[in-house]
């Protein structure tokens, strides 16, 4: 598999597609982060983003014949994340799986030069932006997710969730407004 | 920031493009001058807020999950060449011909004829067995020679280029079509380390997926590389 590790993602799939299955490895590991950090915020909860990143690379891998490539894998792929994603929550009938922060963990890994109080107040931050997020109905957090977190731009935006880039910019402006109202409110 | 007579914020695209940090220096001092007070607080107050989103911490993926991943691909059973080929083309037009999907078919078809062509003289040496990649070597007449082909039927012309001739700059090593969109060479090399790559319609940078090695360029190019013994 070495052989295929320097290769761009379009000519790994190209090998997919003519069977050798293992390159598809390759792939995985290099936009795991990226796909499970994306949920990971959308959903704020950690089993359930491990579920639907699995399903994810799976259903990616099934459709690999019809990437066309006119994005990057890794942003079509975010794409069929957050359509899992939405779905469970419709079918759950709920806006966040992270009602309770007790499910949710944002403790930076601990190292030397980390002070246990800086820790504990980075935690509260991360806690209390993970919280705006959460009330915020999804179509607002995914787009301030793409954008803030994973900086991707509008047209890319417009392209993974399917929508016209003056809608993304609309909808990235409210979402803004009202995030900004929510941080105020609880800061 | 404007407001409707409901109070409810409307898009204003220079405040958006201000927070999508898109606008240059001079452009956000005049708008900044613009702005009243309370508009410019709530600015602020709207970037501080995005500042602390954009601080979130990025956690590594699960570690099993390229694992259960792969767990749950079905292996796919080897196919013939042939299928694989004809896979691939269901699957992508050729008209879109493109270097990664040329690469691999490339290598798929090639691996089918380099069996064909490496038919053993009578006598031969044991070499003509090695596997087969991209680039095999063939009986030449002054010793050592490598035959490189390239599948590429949509191809004007196909150059090989390396390090054995300067990447093409002191002498033009031109592949000929030799049918069902192939495209070969034989080139006569004495022992040695090699770097190669395609050069497809004098533009387009085509390396071999599976050689026996890649190295980096400093264009950030992937080259093929090669030895021979």
């Amino acid at each position: 598999m070495e052989e295929w590790n320097g290769l761009p993602d379009k000519a790994l799939i190209d090998v997919c597609l003519t069977g050798r299955s293992e390159a598809y490895e390759i792939l995985v590991l290099r936009h795991q982060r990226k796909v499970f950090n994306v949920l990971y915020r959308f959903l704020g909860n950690r089993e359930a983003s491990q579920d639907i990143s699995q399903e994810t690379f799976l259903t990616a891998y099934r459709k690999l014949g019809m990437f066309k490539g006119e994005s990057a894998y890794s942003t079509w792929l975010c794409g069929i994340a957050l359509n899992k994603a939405r779905d469970m929550l419709r079918s759950k009938n709920v806006n966040t799986l992270c009602e309770d922060l007790a499910d949710h963990d944002d403790t930076l890994p601990a190292n030397e030069t980390t002070r246990p109080d800086y820790q504990a107040e980075q935690r509260q931050l991360h806690d209390r932006i993970q919280m705006i997020l959460n009330r915020m109905p999804w179509h607002y957090r995914e787009v301030l997710i793409l954008k803030h977190l994973e900086e991707y731009s509008n047209d890319e935006i417009a392209s993974l969730l399917d929508e016209t880039v003056d809608n993304v910019k609309v909808r990235t402006f409210r979402a803004r407004q009202m995030f900004k109202k929510l941080h105020g409110e609880l800061s | 920031m404007k407001t409707s007579s409901l109070d409810t914020p409307q898009f204003d695209a220079v405040w958006q493009r201000y927070l999508d940090r898109e606008t240059s220096q001079s452009e956000e001092a005049a708008f900044l001058a613009q702005l009243g007070e309370t508009e410019r607080s709530d600015l602020l107050a709207t970037r501080t807020a995005l500042e602390a989103l954009e601080r979130l911490p990025r956690f590594p993926a699960p570690v099993a999950l390229a694992s259960n991943v792969m767990a749950m691909i079905k292996p796919a059973k080897r196919q013939s060449a042939f299928a694989r080929l004809r896979l691939w083309l269901e699957l992508r037009p050729i008209l879109g011909w493109e270097f990664a999907g040329a690469a691999v078919v490339a290598s798929v078809l090639f691996v089918a004829l380099a069996f064909l062509s490496l038919t053993p003289p009578v006598g031969g040496s044991p070499q003509a067995f090695s596997p087969p990649t991209l680039a095999s070597h063939a009986p030449g007449p002054n010793g050592n020679s490598l035959q490189f082909s390239l599948y590429a039927p949509q191809a004007r012309s196909v150059a090989l280029i390396g390090d054995f001739n300067g990447w093409g700059s002191t002498t033009k090593v031109r592949l000929v079509p030799s049918g069902n969109g192939m495209w070969s060479v034989v080139v006569p090399l004495p022992a040695g380390r090699y770097q190669y790559a395609f050069l497809v319609n004098g533009e387009r940078w085509v390396t071999d997926p599976r050689a026996e090695q890649h190295v980096k360029d400093d264009f950030g190019r992937q080259n093929a590389v090669v030895t021979i013994i």
